[in-house]
């Protein structure tokens, strides 16, 4: 699976290629400033939220091979404790974060602590089950929670001298902490842990037979992904100004997936740009006059097809045609992705 | 104690709907491996093609029979189009593709009849209430008498016809049931179609009583899934226990604890999932019809 060798462009080229999406990622504001209105500014930090969230759901779905079917849970709690505490305790919006962020990398935890013992549908439906409480949880706890209307959030929100409630800085603040935690998890992909993941969802018997303790392995990645989809939680709470169960929703645990599977699994970068491509295909097709009221049609249709031809999504075509894109191997590493034959859910498999 | 009475038959309104919506759901994925999470937006089809044929000749049986032959249709034609693709991936890619179907199938419905909420009336005969010591709507009893009716009549079929003992031998060992000389492809795509056929019925006669709107099968294939999971997937018998627990589970817990019930329902769903998998009505060693 490491033999996969790609033609890198050498170092020059490879800086030069991140330094120019670098410029281009910071001039956004100033672009749109210029030429469009403001709305579009908005709508590049809220690609950047879901790229996020969907490469913190690469790290699980991609890397391990689990596909949850519950990961709003992890997003959504992020965003509710986050505005809760802000709501309800007055605490400032660096704190909340930060709590928000614990909250869901500990509901992960939780979660994880027994999704793993499942596998294939079981998991995704074990994941399912408890997004699907805390979604009834938030509908539910009206006095707490708002109920179905959620909360608005009219204070302050002021990181030190920064106000997020002003857009360019919004962004700005966004595209740093996208940017960090991609490095991050790019860094964590890359080390042995990462390697270890990769041999799981490959063969997760080979891992275990050379040593490796696989549900611990399991148990991190899962938490690992959590964190990263509650960071991307919190940041909705400045970009939306309120919280609502939409956030928990199934709906969006379904979206992050068709995200993934879009950008290609397995390449941090893939999913980034797939969330990024979602958030703006709803956007657009919204915008035309027909297919704007039905924008969930082409959306359904375009998953569709990818589920069929295309499981590996943009990064897979995009090595397929082994064209190097900035310096990394994973892009090759999706043609690996591909399915494996069906593996039996369980043993003793109940049948009609 | 009427009030007792009256929230039981109406957990049972609803556990036998959720039987006719679970049973198809196991039986495609006792054949075929597949969990259909279109099978809601399929639900949904049948009780607007329902709709239409009652304005159209004004027949209620009539409404049944063309809900049970259209969407056994579009569920021949999804399998044929896109789910035979699929053949032999890990059975999460067909949830997936399934999961993308309905986007599709509910903007289709959207486009063809809009966003509005709907209504269909019960058929004129079935207007009213009966008094059986306590007073209940005559509908009501007739959607379980029915929904008992349909279920006998796939159980007679899946244990005393040809394509029944098809189906059941495509189930427990597709690659025997080909050798033999029979196209299992065809069989698949049968069954589909039956499964999703009864969705289809089961929109139809739940409309009269909860209207008719693109998401309306999204709560109810959330609580048919649980119902195959209690009763475990693939199982026929299971599904019919576990849609009449799930059903009583929820009138009463609207009535003790509105709001909540579904938290129980999805408790129960996770200690089944972590405790057996395989469904509470399973033996774990061996397959059952």
């Amino acid at each position: 699976m490491l033999g996969v060798k790609v033609q890198r462009p050498d170092w020059p080229a490879r800086y030069a290629l991140w330094g120019l999406l670098l410029l281009a990622l910071v001039l956004v504001p100033t672009v749109i400033d210029r030429l469009l209105p403001s709305f579009y500014l908005a709508l590049a930090t809220e690609m950047l939220i879901m790229g996020l969230f969907a490469m913190g759901f690469d790290l699980l779905m991609g890397y391990t091979g689990m596909i949850s079917f519950g990961h709003a849970a992890f997003f959504g709690m992020g965003a509710y404790v986050a505005g809760l505490t802000m709501a309800r305790l007055g605490l400032p919006f660096l704190a909340a974060m930060l709590l928000g962020i614990l909250g869901a990398t500990l509901t992960a935890a939780f979660v994880g602590f027994f999704a793993i013992r499942l596998k294939s549908v079981y998991f995704a439906l074990l994941t399912f089950a408890f997004s699907q409480i805390f979604y009834q949880l938030a509908v539910s706890w009206t006095s707490f929670t708002g109920g179905f209307d959620g909360i608005a959030l009219s204070m302050p929100m002021q990181i030190g001298p920064l106000n997020l409630r002003d857009r360019p800085t919004l962004y700005f603040f966004t595209l740093a902490v996208v940017l960090a935690c991609y490095l991050c998890a790019r860094r964590v992909v890359r080390s042995p842990f990462g390697t270890v993941l990769l041999t799981v969802r490959e063969n997760e018997l080979r891992a275990a037979t050379l040593g490796y303790h696989v549900a611990r392995y399991k148990q991190v990645a899962f938490i690992l992904s959590g964190l990263l989809s509650g960071i991307a939680g919190t940041l909705m709470v400045p970009y939306q100004k309120f919280i609502s169960p939409d956030l928990l929703f199934w709906e969006l645990s379904g979206l992050v997936i068709v995200m993934v599977l879009l950008g290609g699994m397995g390449t941090l970068w893939g999913p980034l740009v797939g969330g990024a491509v979602v958030v703006f295909l709803r956007e657009w097709l919204t915008g035309v006059s027909f297919i704007g009221k039905h924008s969930l049609l082409p959306l359904g249709l375009i998953f569709v097809v990818l589920v069929i031809f295309a499981p590996n999504g943009l990064a897979g075509l995009l090595a397929r045609r082994r064209q190097p894109l900035l310096d990394d191997p994973d892009a090759a590493a999706g043609e690996l992705a591909t399915p494996r034959p069906a593996a039996q859910p369980l043993d003793a498999e109940p049948r009609l | 104690m009427e009030a007792i009475a009256v929230q039981a038959l109406q957990g049972l309104t609803v556990g036998t709907v959720l039987f006719l919506v679970a049973a198809g759901l196991s039986i495609i994925w006792g054949l075929m491996d597949i969990l259909n999470f279109s099978h809601g937006a399929l639900y949904a089809l049948g009780a607007y093609v329902g709709m239409v044929v009652v304005a159209l000749t004004g027949s209620f049986w009539l409404a049944l029979l063309f809900a049970f032959v259209i969407v056994a249709g579009v569920g021949a034609a999804l399998e044929i189009v896109a789910l035979r693709r699929l053949f032999g991936r890990d059975p999460l890619y067909y949830f997936l593709l399934t999961f993308g179907l309905t986007y599709v199938l509910t903007e289709i419905i959207r486009i063809i009849w809009g966003d509005e909420f709907q209504r269909l009336a019960a058929p004129p005969d079935l207007a009213g209430s009966v008094n059986l010591g306590i007073t209940f709507p005559t509908y009501r009893l007739f959607v379980i008498a029915a929904s008992v009716v349909v279920a006998v009549g796939v159980w007679l079929l899946l244990t005393r016809t040809r394509f029944g003992l098809l189906l059941r031998a495509g189930t427990q060992n597709p690659e025997m049931v080909s050798v033999l000389g029979t196209d299992i492809r065809t069989v698949y795509t049968l069954g589909f179609a039956l499964g999703s056929a009864l969705a289809g019925v089961a929109g139809v006669l739940v409309a009269p009583l909860s209207g008719l709107s693109p998401q309306m099968g999204v709560d109810l294939l959330i609580q048919a899934f649980i119902v195959v999971i209690i009763g475990g997937l693939g199982s026929f018998r299971g599904a019919a226990v576990a849609s009449l627990l799930v059903g009583e589970i929820n009138a009463f817990g609207i009535m003790l604890a509105p709001g909540y019930s579904m938290l129980l329902i999805y408790a129960a769903m996770i200690l089944v999932l972590l405790l057996k998998p395989e469904g509470l009505f399973v033996e774990s060693s061996g397959r059952e019809v």
